[in-house]
């Protein structure tokens, strides 16, 4: 799975680390360095390289693991956080951000989840009723198997009932969810597209039927679910393809199972979009028209925005999904 | 053209035999859409040389050969390996910029040093970054992407970097890398695709420059071709007969980035209807997408009372909610 494994010497002995290692089936050569910042990241490695050489880089966190999230982040009035457990993805989405965020596709897992909840557990004891996310680097269950920490995080979210959570995943890997209880603080939300979309960008990703699926098996043993529908990238058809997409999730999630609903259309900074034009030249996505709009960012123009979003949100509405839980996801 | 970009003329003169190839200076040979230089050993010797033979040549491609070491165990002594991406090490530390190929099934990566490896504690760390360690690549790469040109590397392995490196044998087995190395090319890398030219062109009508730019882009983005673009240009002209080539090539743009964005025409002929009251008093309404601002623009040239009365009236029947609804994106696009 990886092609070399770099462990920090200050961790070797972690009980994670050994987890971590033990779970690691074909695994590459190991490697022991005094700091994964000594290499991971200190050459501009290619995006692309992530498909046949993905090194894995095993870390502790240092500084602070836990940020305050831009506005329009989540839902609601109250203040987001979200949390830094890992760097990278297996996944590979055409138009992911991080082709362009850090300089190499390398992943790191930090072992080191005592401090990030210690850091969690500062903020909740100013201000109780506060969000954490966890997959703004890294998909929150792709590999959740393999590094098993969720149940840390689980205890801390039973202890403080009022501080929400939110794993952000477009993975089906839910051996670990099956494996803890639910609460109601506790939202795994799911990045969905229609089918076309999500076979057109989605690299590596389970189809979005596997996503509708596991849904299913998590809303039956109780969790609540956030749904992103973002981003939206426009295609012949695109409104067909939500319309289904979102009367299949009608059919799977009872309205009180559903946290929220974010909507967001495709989106980049200039230098990621860039890294989309150099790695996907004959992607759909770099043969549409974008403007550079008012926060800098590669976009549609607003018109056409707006009538995306207001589009598939009335189609939401249509399906008698509740308006008050759905919000535009980074639009100002 | 291809450049050649060798370091030593041990490593080369295999190339020089069975290319045929004239020398033309100390550093320069030259064959039949071949030339080859002799750019010395690291990387400052090749950011000396190579600019020069590019600028005075034009190459489509440059390829460097050469003799490497090896930093991993994976790798076979005397297998010539192609690179996949170079990266730099200088003063100590990696340098942060790489450069990656043209050849897309390359998979070992090589790190260019500004001296040779002999201490085996720096070839581990160097093997963090790549299986290849070489003195010249990462300068190849850097210079071919300063001038956009496609590059090629191809390493021979002549021993594992560190304390078991001989430069006293590669010197006496330098004819052997260098008849290796040139049946390499011959047998394998001549058959590499010449780097394509996206700008030759033969289009049977009349266009400005910005507009051929333009009309690339858009047959790169709806993979059409040359004669697909002839074909509708002449539907084009024939629907149209007593227009210039000019504005039929902005009307064939248009076109076309109508069919790459069918909402866009929507929008556009959305806001047309608003501002067409405005277009038959000789005044512009305009509205530009492109700023991500909602803001109108008017421009009229005033030369008479009458010109301001018009005005008066079109500037009534406006309605700024119309142009908001359109904002909103609150239209139909079926």
């Amino acid at each position: 799975m990886f092609h070399k494994i770099f462990i920090e010497n200050e961790i070797k002995d972690h009980p994670r680390t050994k987890y971590i290692l033990s779970n690691l089936k074909n695994r590459g050569e190991i490697k022991y360095i005094d700091d994964h910042q000594q290499i991971w990241g200190r050459v501009k490695k290619p995006y692309l390289q992530k498909r046949k050489k993905l090194n894995l880089f095993l870390a502790s966190k240092k500084g602070s693991c836990v940020k305050l999230a831009p506005d329009a982040y989540g839902l609601g009035q109250e203040k987001h956080y979200y949390f830094i457990h890992a760097y990278n993805c297996i996944y590979e989405c055409e138009y992911c951000y991080l082709q362009g965020y850090f300089n190499t596709p390398d992943l790191v897992f930090f072992v080191n989840h005592e401090e990030i909840i210690r850091q969690m557990q500062e903020i909740v004891n100013q201000d109780q009723n506060v969000w954490f996310h966890s997959g703004e680097f890294s998909d929150s269950l792709a590999l959740s198997h393999i590094t098993g920490e969720l149940d840390l995080y689980f205890d801390f979210f039973k202890k403080n009932p009022d501080a929400k959570f939110e794993l952000r995943t477009k993975s089906v890997n839910i051996k670990e969810l099956k494996k803890l209880s639910p609460t109601d603080n506790i939202f795994v939300s799911f990045t969905l597209s229609s089918k076309a979309a999500g076979g057109a960008f989605d690299y590596k990703c389970p189809s979005v039927k596997l996503r509708l699926q596991a849904i299913r098996e998590l809303v039956a043993l109780g969790y609540k679910i956030g749904l992103h529908l973002d981003p939206i990238i426009y295609h012949d058809n695109f409104l067909d393809g939500y319309n289904e997409l979102i009367k299949n999730l009608k059919e799977i999630i009872p309205s009180n199972q559903i946290g929220y609903i974010s909507l967001g259309v495709v989106r980049f900074t200039p230098d990621v979009y860039h890294h989309v034009q150099s790695n996907y030249p004959d992607s759909l996505i770099t043969k549409q028209d974008y403007i550079k709009s008012f926060d800098d960012k590669i976009r549609y123009n607003r018109p056409m925005r707006n009538w995306i979003l207001n589009s598939v949100k009335q189609v939401l509405i249509n399906h008698h999904f509740q308006s008050e839980k759905i919000y535009f996801c980074m639009e100002d | 053209m291809t450049l050649i970009s060798i370091a030593h003329l041990g490593e080369a003169q295999s190339f020089i035999r069975q290319l045929k190839l004239k020398k033309i200076d100390n550093y320069c040979y030259q064959g039949e859409n071949t030339i080859l230089i002799i750019t010395g050993e690291g990387q400052s010797e090749v950011f000396c040389l190579l600019p020069f033979y590019i600028a005075k040549y034009l190459p489509s491609r440059i390829i460097n050969f050469g003799i490497a070491g090896a930093l991993d165990k994976s790798i076979q002594i005397e297998k010539i390996y192609s690179i996949q991406t170079t990266y730099g090490h200088m003063e100590k530390s990696p340098r942060f910029q790489s450069f990656t190929s043209a050849d897309n099934d390359a998979t070992k990566d090589c790190i260019t040093c500004e001296m040779r490896i002999f201490d085996n504690n720096f070839a581990k760390h160097l093997s963090s970054f790549a299986e290849i360690v070489d003195r010249e690549v990462w300068a190849v790469g850097k210079v071919a992407k300063k001038f956009k040109i496609p590059f090629y590397a191809y390493k021979m392995i002549s021993d594992y970097a560190g304390e078991e490196t001989s430069c006293f044998d590669l010197k006496e087995r330098a004819k052997y890398f260098s008849d290796s190395l040139v049946n390499h090319y011959l047998s394998n890398v001549l058959t590499l695709e010449a780097a394509k030219n996206n700008m030759e062109d033969d289009f049977n009508f009349y266009l400005s420059f910005t507009q051929k730019k333009s009309l690339h882009k858009l047959m790169n983005k709806l993979n059409l071709n040359t004669k697909n673009i002839n074909n509708i240009f002449n539907e084009l002209k024939e629907q149209n007969p007593k227009k210039r080539e000019k504005e039929l090539a902005s009307v064939l743009i248009k076109k076309l980035q109508y069919s790459l964005n069918p909402v866009n025409e929507k929008i556009e002929r959305k806001f047309h209807q608003l501002a067409k009251g405005f277009d038959e008093i000789g005044a512009k309404l305009l509205f530009n997408p492109q700023t991500d601002k909602k803001n109108l623009t008017l421009r009229m040239d005033i030369n008479d009372q009458k010109n301001i009365d018009n005005l008066q009236k079109e500037l009534a029947k406006l309605s700024f909610s119309e142009f908001e609804k359109l904002w909103d994106g609150d239209f139909d696009v079926s």
